[in-house]
């Protein structure tokens, strides 16, 4: 398929190459921009496949692995509306446990020193789940390690300082919706 | 409560480093002296280092679901493939019962259950090339390298995070002198000396002075030196209890041991060289 080669300078076998060495990346930031984590692998398998197909629009004004990203982000987004995926989720959950028991799941709790329980965060989970895409989104990418708030910003497309107020913001109604929560108990 | 509602729309410019030099100053005396606005920072703080559990947890779930990723894909052929046969036999009886004459062509229902499930199967050749081979021999850990933590040979160079999380590169500290050091709270000598270089230098506007630990951890209690977080990055190849000093292009100048009593006059050295004192 010489057609995309010759359009867009990027090779299949260096698109190949791009997506294996950024697929952990994209693994993650598809965690990060999908509102429900088992979505991840299916929206990153669209996504290369996506952009397999459109490479010829790959302008090489980014590099390939955020162009990629991007992708995965739009992906996202439509990914959740879509009547098949919810069936799918709703089989998936059908013989899935988090099993904390026995190691399977790394459940890494936050800084001890902080001394909040474990139950606050599977709340806060539960918080993040229904933020706006746009605050979910920069968020959740601060803990994507190594990457950085323009990187943020340019897989969003939007500019850094309006990812570090989506961040602030973000934060606020987290603290917020915690708040609430302590005042119920 | 003290007088510290004017805080409160300088929030988010205080965490989104938009505050002029002399406005983030009185934050940040502000901030010394008053616990309650203290508590209300640290709070946000408390936020983002459970969202980083959260978005940890998020990983865990989506590696285990793309390891799983077959098993319901399976169950679901055989679902719809078992609910197709079902409709077509109750269509079948059903026309056979409730109708005089016969309706043979309608058994011809039948065949197509087996295409409609063909596709969930499909062998695309463009899938296959985007899948990276989860499914055939390739190791499914590779797919999904669990390992985030681990500093590996394709590392950044230098990324660091602050106590709120933004993160930072050596681009951020170019035009000036850098000096930061690995420091980590057991290491008692280390975080002495680097306090004792930041002492010496900090009142000096042309260096920048930073520790940094491998991990976000406290412990940090007598330090005055700002403290930032390593983010998966190799540090510059900086060991633990060492220091690297850069120049203003993010050149390195020198490298030394924390605990070395003639730090700080080489470093005091190296900056006159610089030009920087």
């Amino acid at each position: 398929m010489n057609r995309a080669q010759a359009q867009a300078g990027v090779t299949e076998a260096e698109f190949e190459t791009a997506a294996r060495e950024s697929r952990t990346l994209l693994m993650q930031i598809a965690v990060a921009s999908a509102r429900n984590p088992i979505d991840a692998e299916d929206i990153v398998q669209e996504a290369l496949m996506r952009g397999f197909r459109g490479i010829k629009r790959f302008r090489g004004d980014c590099p390939l692995r955020v162009w990629l990203s991007r992708i995965v982000v739009r992906v996202a987004i439509n990914h959740h509306r879509s009547l098949s995926r919810r069936l799918k989720r709703w089989v998936f959950f059908g013989d899935f446990e988090i099993d904390q028991g026995d190691g399977t799941v790394e459940f890494d709790p936050p800084d001890k020193s902080i001394g909040v329980q474990r139950e606050a965060v599977m709340d806060l989970d539960k918080y993040v789940g229904r933020l706006p895409d746009e605050f979910r989104m920069p968020l959740l990418m601060l803990a994507v390690e190594g990457l950085t708030i323009p990187e943020i910003a340019e897989i969003l497309e939007i500019p850094p300082g309006t990812v570090k107020s989506r961040i602030f913001y973000g934060r606020r109604r987290l603290k917020e919706a915690l708040n609430n929560r302590r005042q119920r108990q | 409560m003290k007088n510290c509602e004017w805080i409160n729309p300088k929030l988010e410019a205080y965490f989104t480093d938009e505050l002029p030099g002399e406005e983030l100053q009185n934050v940040q005396t502000h901030l010394a002296a008053c616990a309650e606005c203290r508590r209300q920072v640290e709070s946000f703080n408390e936020i983002d280092s459970m969202v980083r559990g959260v978005f940890k947890r998020r990983v865990a779930l989506a590696q285990q679901a793309a390891q799983m990723n077959t098993r319901p894909r399976l169950f679901k052929i055989a679902l719809a493939s078992t609910s197709f046969a079902i409709v077509a036999l109750l269509l079948v009886l059903g026309l056979t019962f409730f109708q005089q004459t016969p309706a043979p062509p309608v058994a011809v229902q039948h065949p197509p259950s087996v295409p409609e499930v063909q596709p969930e199967v499909k062998k695309d050749d463009v899938v296959e090339i985007g899948r990276a081979k989860p499914d055939d021999d390739a190791p499914a850990a590779s797919a999904v390298d669990p390992s985030f933590e681990h500093v590996g040979s394709d590392a950044p160079d230098f990324v660091i995070t602050d106590a709120a999380g933004y993160t930072t590169t050596l681009e951020s500290y170019r035009g000036r002198a850098f000096l930061f050091g690995v420091v980590s709270p057991d290491q008692k000598s280390a975080v002495a000396g680097m306090q004792q270089i930041f002492d010496s230098f900090d009142s000096n506007g042309g260096i920048r002075i930073v520790g940094i630990s491998r991990h976000r951890e406290e412990g940090f209690d007598k330090a005055t030196f700002p403290i930032r977080f390593n983010h998966g990055s190799k540090l510059m190849g900086v060991a633990d209890g060492h220091f690297l000093l850069l120049d203003a292009t993010g050149k390195p100048r020198l490298e030394g041991s924390l605990t070395d009593a003639q730090g700080v006059s080489k470093v005091r050295t190296q900056l006159e060289q610089l030009g920087a004192r």
